[in-house]
């Protein structure tokens, strides 16, 4: 008979973990207790055991993938008696007997022995079980769901998997579409208690400037495909933005610190870059961003936002940064003002990237401009240092050439 | 705190509207040109591409700046002026041949297969054959069965042959430009429906690398892939489709050979469906080939059965009614991803 | 022997001739021998009787001139340069033949001599070499293209067209058209209706002769004429050489099916390279023995490029993918 592993409760408030190693390989033997695969949570790493003798049948989610308690995490063919229950407590996948994904199997069958009809679709005859897509069918194995029982919703029927994830509750997070509203909602909770609290006890204030960002387009321009092809992900202005705020900030250690009671100067580069997720905004950090070449910025920006919409940051992902950039150029927004993330200095927004107005030798002309808005707290920067920063970051940007090299 | 969308990280141009705003065949002239001056050896010869600057203006000036030597007219001679470019490129020179219409490859179809494509591979690397030849197919307003042809499949599935369809200028100037500085054959297909678009392209020098696609239009529940222009049509069902609540996805290959296949099937693993809008047949098409890809790369990513939406499998007739129904219709765009989602009109 | 008009005739260029003739016949005989023990794929088209066309034109060549040959190229490619090693191996698919394996009788390429490639296709090597000389002209140098193709590639819209065009733009070309008669088994005379091949040359403004395909030094002359046009700047010339194959259109055709066997006898007996032979032999130029020689000296260099042939290896399958595409 199958036996199905799911993810066990380890801990009081445990909601979620990472499978972090598979220990068996599909096709091996396994005995009870036997470990099976490692997983970590935020506090604790542990691993998972067999509740049976078997053999590994199927994996059904791989190394890396944060799933919820109770998710079916592998399929197990029981040998001899089975005298342990299928499932650790709290589980909230089905228990007992999980069906294989037999219909799969019993459709080809049917496909093979009807006759086909040229005015139906393929297959379309009595048939004994229902029409599924394959992503129904995995979605069905992992959540550990007999797909005969489920009601389909795609034309003519079709079982989809929007059909499964509307059964199970916390659904497979590779998946950004598909959330469950109580992360969801714990998410926002988090964002609110901050913006609250930065706004409540961090005394700030803001300085602004309009950019010359011809250069930086020309910039874009030259180092995209280089830089792209040796990143292996696209460059964005964000990167450059970022590099540019990095180097200033490199430049002017009195804006390198945070106020804990009193002003604690950091030694290290570390930035934040907002990301906006589905299940809300969220600011990891770069460290030691003012040492990294070009391309490893890139890699690792990309790199860390993926993971961000996938929502597996870990702590270390969103610890450190002294400062955020937010880049809102993607909209028809021309400039705002973000709010300082609790522990940290300053955030820097930049608005669209487009052509405006701007003066040149006393001729009025046509150039690409962006709009720096930077809010600082008051407590670390004055008004002159913040502008000096400002500044400097402005500087960076109408020369661009010095995101190449360090000055 | 505020909120930021990244740009998406295919996305290929930047959101700043300090570019000029050219056409597509401008677009072409440009990368011509700048290629032609930088390498001495690439010369360019077609029916009415000299003085006339070409029948589509895609060679427009060409002439006047190169000459008569390195910019000639041919007589109506397709399989000569492909042989020809043949044979020059195996003497060191980068030869364009400019076909017009795509329909007249098929009179030089012996030369494209049996020798381009060919040469480098049985002479063991020792020959290399950088050879250019441009065409531009499709329909437009009733050109006919003779000058409305999109068969990018007949080149995409002979190995040896790199084949290139861009859908705006910005792609057609980086694309040339990449194309002759390879060394390899290499099949430009243009869209004679898209001469006259316009769009923005860098002044500045700029390459696009063969195998890589655009992603449009990001997009959660379908993936569609268009080429040519489709492309356009494909964007302007994603935004009806929108209206109903179905976000569309619209990528643009670009190059049909090197296919970028990451980018299709990363889509498809987010979206779970997948359309290929093709102005050519269904029948051993591109977006036969794509679904085959996806069905043997991708299975377990597919939620609904592929979608080909292509030209009716009869020839392009000159009846003007029914040569827009045979053709991929914004309409029947719309229609077709809309059953697919379940949802019926 | 025939003095011919340009000629300067030496003991060197008849012996160089010779040679190159005896080479191009040892080679096919050879050929022929192994092919007939089953250890050569494919199917194999002999030269043999036509040697004086390869031979006559290509002393004529330069080593960075072009030549683009036919089905039956083996003369061709010998003639402009191919090693024997090199040309015998690549007929068996081994590695170490000029294009490696992959090429085989109908498709010899060697960028080192310009040739570029015999063709499994009638008669592209028209349009081939065109643009070939189209290329030297355009990058300013002096060098030459041949294009050889027989009397069923001049009834082909490629003739046509490239003659056409190579006419129209003055390309450094040469057509030499082998004519012999038969394109695989059908007669000339029911593939066409003008039997006179140079006289197409009018059609395209170009001059056209025929020449006697069996004799060297007539051919030599000849080819030596177009070859300096073409070089000068004076564009292509069509060369009609009238010439006779032994053996069938393949190994495998006995040939007289469609054909009779006096009429092979009687072309026999017109062997070109006997006949320079003789005709030197008899100026008193050379003696028996110094043919003699060079038929051992041939002799040796194709037993050997046996040897190394039969003793290479064929292509392993872990390189099947390589240059499909070139980076």
């Amino acid at each position: 008979m199958t036996v199905t592993i799911s993810m066990p409760q380890l801990g009081l408030t445990m909601t979620e973990a990472t499978v972090g190693a598979w220990l068996k390989k599909l096709g091996d033997a396994v005995r009870k207790d036997e470990p099976l695969l490692s997983v970590s949570t935020d506090k604790v790493d542990m691993d998972v055991e067999s509740t049976v003798d078997g053999v590994l049948r199927d994996i059904l989610v791989e190394e890396g993938m944060t799933v919820p308690v109770g998710t079916a995490l592998a399929l197990l063919d029981a040998v001899g008696k089975d005298s342990s229950t299928p499932a650790p407590s709290a589980s909230s996948a089905p228990l007992g007997d999980v069906a294989r994904p037999a219909p799969y199997n019993s459709v080809q069958i049917d496909r093979v022995l009807e006759k086909e009809d040229a005015s139906e679709t393929f297959g379309s005859s009595p048939r004994t079980s229902p029409r599924s897509s394959p992503r129904a069918r995995r979605q069905a194995r992992r959540l550990g769901i007999d797909i005969a029982t489920v009601k389909g919703s795609g034309p003519e029927g079709r079982i989809v998997e929007k059909d499964l994830l509307d059964l199970a509750p916390p659904p497979a997070p590779s998946r950004p579409a598909a959330t469950s509203s109580q992360a969801d909602a714990k998410r926002r909770q988090l964002i609110a208690d901050s913006m609250t609290e930065s706004v409540r006890t961090i005394p700030a204030f803001s300085v602004s400037v309009e950019v010359n960002a011809q250069k930086l387009v020309a910039l874009y321009h030259d180092l995209s495909e280089p830089i792209s092809r040796s990143a292996g992900a696209k460059l964005t202005y964000t990167d450059l933005l970022f590099r540019a705020l990095a180097l200033s900030l490199a430049a002017m250690p009195a804006m390198n610190a945070v106020w804990e009671g009193e002003v604690r100067r950091r030694s290290q580069v570390t930035l934040g870059l907002a990301v906006a997720t589905d299940r809300g905004v969220v600011a990891p950090v770069l460290s030691e961003v003012d040492h990294l070449p070009l391309p490893q910025l890139v890699t690792r920006r990309a790199a860390l936002t993926d993971r961000a919409r996938q929502s597996r940051l870990s702590f270390v992902d969103l610890e450190g940064g002294v400062g955020t950039l937010s880049n809102l150029g993607m909209y028809r927004v021309d400039r705002f003002e973000g709010i300082i993330i609790p522990g940290q200095s300053f955030i820097l927004a930049a608005g669209k990237l487009r052509e405006r107005p701007w003066v040149e030798e006393k001729a009025l002309v046509v150039r690409p401009t962006v709009v720096l808005n930077l809010s600082v707290d008051h407590r670390v920067a004055d008004g002159a240092l913040a502008a000096t920063f400002l500044e400097r970051i402005a500087e960076v940007i109408e020369n661009p050439y010095r995101v190449l090299w360090n000055e | 705190m505020s909120e930021t969308n990244l740009e998406v990280p295919s996305a290929v141009e930047p959101s700043t509207e300090a570019q000029r705003v050219i056409t597509y065949a401008q677009a072409g002239v440009e990368g011509v040109r700048e290629e032609m001056r930088r390498n001495p050896n690439i010369f360019y010869i077609g029916q009415g591409i000299g003085p006339r600057g070409g029948n589509f203006q895609q060679s427009r000036g060409l002439w006047d700046e190169f000459g008569e030597a390195r910019v000639r007219d041919t007589p109506i001679a397709e399989r000569a002026q492909t042989g020809f470019g043949i044979g020059a490129a195996l003497a060191g020179s980068h030869p364009i041949v400019d076909i017009v219409f795509m329909d007249f490859t098929l009179e030089a179809m012996g030369e494209i297969v049996q020798q381009a494509s060919t040469i480098h591979y049985i002479s063991n690397g020792r020959f290399k054959v950088p050879f250019m030849l441009r065409a531009a197919g499709g329909g437009v307003r009733s050109t006919g069965p003779h000058h409305s042809h999109t068969f990018w499949s007949f080149f995409a599935h002979i190995p040896g042959l790199k084949v290139v369809v861009p859908s705006t200028p910005y792609d057609v100037k980086g694309l040339i430009k990449t194309g002759l500085r390879d060394e390899n054959p290499v099949i430009f297909l243009e869209h004679k429906g898209l001469y006259n678009t316009k769009g923005h392209v860098p002044e500045e020098e700029y390459l696009i690398p063969f195998g890589q696609a655009r992603v449009l239009r990001p997009g959660n529940d379908v993936t569609m892939v268009a080429m040519g222009k489709m492309v356009d049509r494909a964007l302007q069902a994603a935004e009806k489709l929108q209206e109903q609540g179905i976000s569309a996805e619209v990528i643009d290959p670009r190059t049909l050979v090197p296919l970028d296949k990451t980018t299709l099937l990363n889509s498809l693993a987010r979206t779970g469906r997948l359309a290929i809008v093709d102005e050519a047949y269904a029948t051993c098409g591109m977006a036969a080939e794509i679904a085959a890809i996806a069905a043997c790369e991708a299975l377990d990513e597919l939620d609904a059965p592929i979608l080909r939406i292509c030209a009716l499998p009869a020839p392009h007739t000159f009846s003007p009614t029914v040569d827009a129904y045979l053709v991929p219709s914004v309409e029947r765009i719309v229609q077709e991803i809309e059953s697919m989602m379940g949802k019926m009109l | 022997m025939t003095p011919t008009k340009n000629t300067k005739l030496d003991r060197g260029l008849i012996l160089s001739l010779y040679r190159n003739m005896v080479l191009i016949r040892e080679f096919e005989l050879k050929a022929r021998e192994v092919f007939r023990t089953g250890r050569m794929p494919g199917f194999i088209h002999v030269y043999i009787g036509e040697e004086a066309v390869a031979a006559g034109v290509c002393a004529q060549l330069r080593v960075d001139d072009y030549v683009a040959s036919t089905h039956r190229g083996h003369g061709h490619a010998l003639a402009k340069g191919v090693t024997p090693r090199e040309a015998m191996a690549e007929l068996l698919g081994a590695v170490t033949g000029c294009s490696g394996g992959r090429g085989g009788t109908m498709h010899l390429y060697d960028p080192t001599v310009g040739f570029l490639g015999s063709n499994g296709v009638v008669p592209p090597g028209i349009l081939i070499a065109s643009g070939a000389g189209l290329s030297a002209k355009l990058r300013g140098t002096d060098q030459v293209a041949v294009a050889f193709f027989g009397d069923g590639g001049s009834n082909n819209g490629a003739f046509h067209e490239g003659l056409n065009m190579a006419a129209t733009w003055e390309i450094p070309v040469v057509f030499v058209c082998e004519n012999n008669l038969y394109a695989t088994e059908m007669p000339f005379s029911k593939a066409t209706k003008n039997t006179n091949v140079a006289s197409r040359a009018a059609a395209y403004g170009i001059p056209g002769l025929q020449v006697d395909g069996n004799n060297v030094l007539e051919v030599y002359e000849k080819a030596g004429e177009a070859i300096a046009r073409a070089r000068g700047g004076g564009g292509p010339t069509l060369l009609e050489c009238l010439t006779y194959r032994w053996y069938g259109h393949h190994e495998g055709d006995p040939g007289v099916a469609y054909r009779t066997r006096e009429e092979v006898a009687a072309w026999k007996e017109r062997d070109p390279v006997k006949k320079l032979k003789d005709d030197a032999i008899a100026a008193r130029m050379l003696t028996a023995e110094d043919f003699e020689k060079v038929d051992g000296e041939v002799a040796a260099v194709l037993e050997d490029a046996a040897q190394f042939a039969l003793a290479s290896a064929l292509e392993d399958e872990s390189t099947a993918l390589r240059h499909v595409f070139t980076d």
